[in-house]
C-alpha cells in the first residue's frame, strides 16, 4: 500500500488543502495551486508525489493496526485499517494512505471542508459560552488545540419506488335544526397511488465512530459535492467505511416505507378519521452513493466517559455531548433550594 | 413597712380594677337560671372575653317596657357599656319572655364575625333548647357557637404549611435546574429529521376518492333545567339604635 504527501511544484513542501479559498497552499513558499494546476503538475497520476510502495508492513491481523512510513522522515507511523489520512507524530507532515483508498473503499464523492480550523475554534467557543458548569480542563486552550478535521465516511441513497395506499374515511357532519340534531355520516374509500422519489438518504458508515454524533451534525448539501481525488485529504484527517450497504438495508426500507405512506397520506385532504386498508411499496430503485463529508471533532475524557464536540465543516451544524462539573451543578442547586424554601416560608408566615 | 403595705394595696387595686369596672355579664332579671347555671355561665362568658378581647353579655327579662326585644337588647348593651375600645366590641343574648322572643346584639368587630347565616344558625340551637324551657343551655349554645365562629376566624400559624409548600417548591426548582442542565450538557441537536418535503417527489398515478357510504340519524336535544339564582351566604345586616350606634343582630319568636 502507498503513502502519499502532496509536494509543491515550487518548493517540494507539503500542501494542504484550504478550505476557505477551496485550494491547495504550500506552508513554506506560501504558494497556492488549485486543482488543475495541481493536476498539470502530475501529468501521470501521482508522480510527483513521493510514493513509497514497499515501506508499508502488516502487522498480525487480531490488533487491527498497519504501520506506515513517513515518506518526510522515515518515522513509523500507525494507523487503523480505516484510517486514510493522517498526519505524521513526529514531524507533522500531512500523509493521505492511499492504499486504503483501493479498490470499493475509494469513496465516489466528497464535500470538501468550508470552515477552517480558526472559525471552528471560533463557533466552539460561542456554543460554550454561558454554559457554566464545564470543568475548566474542558476548554483550556492546549484542549481546543486538539479540534481536528476529519472527512468521515457516509452511505447516501437515493431511492425510487412505487406505492399504493388504501384507506377507508368516515366524515361526519353534525348540525341543529330547531330542537333537532342531524348527524350525517358519509363513508369513503380511498386509493392512491404514486412514484415516490426519495433523494439523499444518509448514513454514517463508520462503525468504530459514535454514530449519533456524526447523524447530529446532518444534513450535509450533496449538491456540493465533487467526484473525489485523494489530494483533498490533504491537510486532513479521513477515515474509510467499515460498514457496508447491505447493513443499512433493513432500516432504510422502514424508514422508506414510513416516508412513502405519510407523502400519499398527504395528498388526502378535507377527510377525516382515516384507518389504513392496506399499504405496500413495490418496484425499490437504490442508488447508492459512498461520500467522504467534513466533520471538526474535539474529543475530552472525563471521569471515564468520552465526551465531544462535533461540527458539521461544510454547514457549521454542531452537535455535541459536554462534561459537567458537578460539584459546582450540585451547589448551585443546593444554593436554589435553600433561597426558594427560606423565600417561601417567610413570604408565607407574613401573609397567610 | 410602709413600701410593703403601699405595694399591697397597690397589688389588691390591680386585681379588684377589672372586676369593679367591668359591668356585670350576666342579668337574670327573669330568674331563669340557677346558681349554677350562672357561675357555669360566666365562667364560659370570662375564657371567651380573655380569648377574643370582646364583650359578653346574657340578659333575660320579663319586662321588655314597651320596647320590641331589638331595641331593648340595643339599649342595654349600651346602657351597660358593654363593648371593648372604641367600636364596643361584643354582643348580647337577650331571652326576652315579655314579647317572647330570643335576640342576639352585635356590634362592633363582633358585626364581622356574625354575620346573617351565623347569627340564624346560632339562633336555631338557641331556640331548640329555649322553646323547651332550657334558658341556660340556650344562653349556653350561643356562647359556645360564638366561641367556635371566633376560632374559626382567628388567623391560624401557618408556618409549618408555608414551610413545607416552600421546600416543595424549593425542590422542584433545584431539581428541574440540575435536569435542565442535565439535558443542556447531553447531545444537544442529537436527532436528524430528514426534511422529507424538500427531498422527495412525488408523482401520483391514481387519485380516488369513492362514496361508499352514507347514514343519516337525528335526535331531540334535551332541554336544560333552569339555573337556581345563587344567594350571598357573607352578609352582615345592620340597624342602627335608638342612640345612633350600629348594630347587627337577629331575633326569634318562641311563640
Amino acid at each position: 500500500m502507498s503513502v502519499l504527501t502532496y509536494k509543491c511544484p515550487n518548493c517540494g513542501g507539503s500542501l494542504i488543502f484550504q478550505p476557505k479559498t477551496q485550494q491547495y497552499a504550500c506552508e513554506y513558499c506560501l504558494s497556492e495551486f488549485d486543482q488543475t494546476a495541481l493536476d498539470a503538475s502530475t501529468p501521470e497520476a501521482d508522480s510527483h508525489v513521493n510514493e513509497d510502495a514497499a515501506l508499508h508492513e502488516e502487522v498480525p491481523q487480531e490488533e487491527e493496526i498497519s504501520l506506515y512510513t513517513c515518506p518526510s522522515c522515515g518515522a513509523q507511523i500507525a494507523a487503523d485499517p480505516t484510517t486514510a489520512a493522517t498526519f505524521c507524530y513526529y514531524c507533522h507532515n500531512p500523509i493521505v494512505l492511499f492504499g486504503q483508498l483501493s479498490g470499493d473503499q475509494m469513496p465516489s464523492h466528497i464535500v470538501p471542508f468550508q470552515i477552517t480550523k480558526e472559525e471552528a475554534k471560533e463557533q466552539f467557543l460561542a456554543w460554550i459560552r454561558g454554559k457554566t458548569y464545564l470543568p475548566p480542563a474542558f476548554y483550556s486552550p492546549a484542549q481546543i488545540e486538539r479540534l481536528s478535521g476529519i472527512y468521515f465516511p457516509y452511505w447516501t441513497l437515493d431511492c425510487t419506488l412505487q406505492a399504493d395506499l388504501h384507506t377507508t374515511a368516515r366524515d361526519l357532519r353534525v348540525w341543529r335544526s330547531h330542537d333537532t340534531e342531524y348527524t350525517e355520516t358519509k363513508t369513503y374509500a380511498i386509493h392512491r397511488l404514486g412514484e415516490i422519489s426519495l433523494k439523499e438518504l444518509t448514513r454514517n458508515a463508520l462503525q468504530k465512530s459514535q454514530g449519533r454524533m456524526l447523524e447530529g451534525i446532518l444534513p450535509f448539501d450533496l449538491k456540493k459535492a465533487q467526484p473525489f481525488r485523494p489530494s483533498f485529504l490533504s491537510g486532513f484527517q479521513a477515515e474509510v467505511k467499515d460498514l457496508e450497504k447491505e447493513t443499512f438495508l433493513q432500516s432504510l426500507k422502514e424508514e422508506t416505507d414510513c416516508y412513502a405512506k405519510s407523502l400519499l397520506s398527504h395528498t388526502i385532504t378535507s377527510h377525516q378519521h382515516l384507518t389504513t386498508d392496506s399499504f405496500r411499496t413495490y418496484n425499490v430503485q437504490h442508488k447508492w452513493h459512498y461520500t467522504l463529508l467534513p466533520v471538526w471533532i474535539l474529543t475530552y475524557q472525563h471521569q471515564q466517559e468520552t465526551y465531544y464536540f462535533a461540527m458539521n465543516g461544510q454547514t457549521g451544524e454542531i452537535c455535541g455531548r459536554l462534561p459537567i462539573h458537578m460539584r459546582k451543578l450540585v451547589f448551585t442547586c443546593a444554593s436554589i433550594f435553600a433561597a426558594i424554601t427560606a423565600g417561601i416560608t417567610l413570604l408565607g408566615g407574613l401573609l397567610l | 413597712m410602709i413600701k410593703k403595705l403601699s405595694l399591697l394595696v397597690l397589688f389588691c387595686l390591680l386585681i379588684s380594677f377589672p372586676v369593679l369596672s367591668a359591668p356585670s355579664a350576666i342579668h337574670d332579671d327573669a330568674g331563669l337560671f340557677s346558681q349554677e347555671e350562672t357561675a357555669a355561665l360566666s365562667e364560659e362568658i370570662q375564657r371567651l372575653q380573655e380569648q377574643t378581647q370582646m364583650d359578653y353579655a346574657i340578659v333575660t327579662t320579663r319586662d321588655a317596657k314597651g320596647k320590641t326585644a331589638r331595641s331593648y337588647a340595643d339599649d342595654f348593651y349600651e346602657a351597660q357599656g358593654y363593648g371593648v375600645g372604641e367600636e364596643h366590641s361584643g354582643m348580647l343574648y337577650l331571652i326576652d319572655l315579655d314579647n317572647q322572643e330570643i335576640y342576639i346584639s352585635t356590634e362592633g368587630q363582633m358585626l364581622h364575625h356574625l354575620t346573617d347565616d351565623r347569627i340564624e344558625s346560632l339562633l336555631d340551637d338557641a331556640f331548640t333548647h329555649a322553646a323547651e324551657e332550657h334558658y341556660a343551655d340556650s344562653a349556653y349554645s350561643v356562647l359556645q357557637g360564638v366561641g367556635d365562629y371566633l376560632a374559626q376566624d382567628a388567623p391560624k400559624n401557618h408556618f409549618p404549611l408555608a414551610l413545607l409548600i416552600g421546600s416543595i417548591a424549593g425542590l422542584i426548582a433545584s431539581l428541574s435546574t440540575f435536569f435542565a442542565v442535565k439535558s443542556r450538557y447531553s447531545l444537544t441537536h442529537e436527532t436528524y429529521h430528514y426534511p422529507l418535503h424538500e427531498k422527495s417527489t412525488l408523482h401520483l398515478t391514481v387519485s380516488e376518492d369513492r362514496l361508499i357510504h352514507q347514514t343519516l340519524t337525528h335526535r331531540k336535544i334535551p332541554k336544560d333545567p333552569p339555573s337556581s339564582p345563587s344567594s350571598s351566604h357573607n352578609h352582615t345586616t345592620t340597624h342602627h339604635s335608638s342612640s345612633g350606634r350600629t348594630h347587627g343582630g337577629g331575633g326569634r319568636r318562641l311563640s
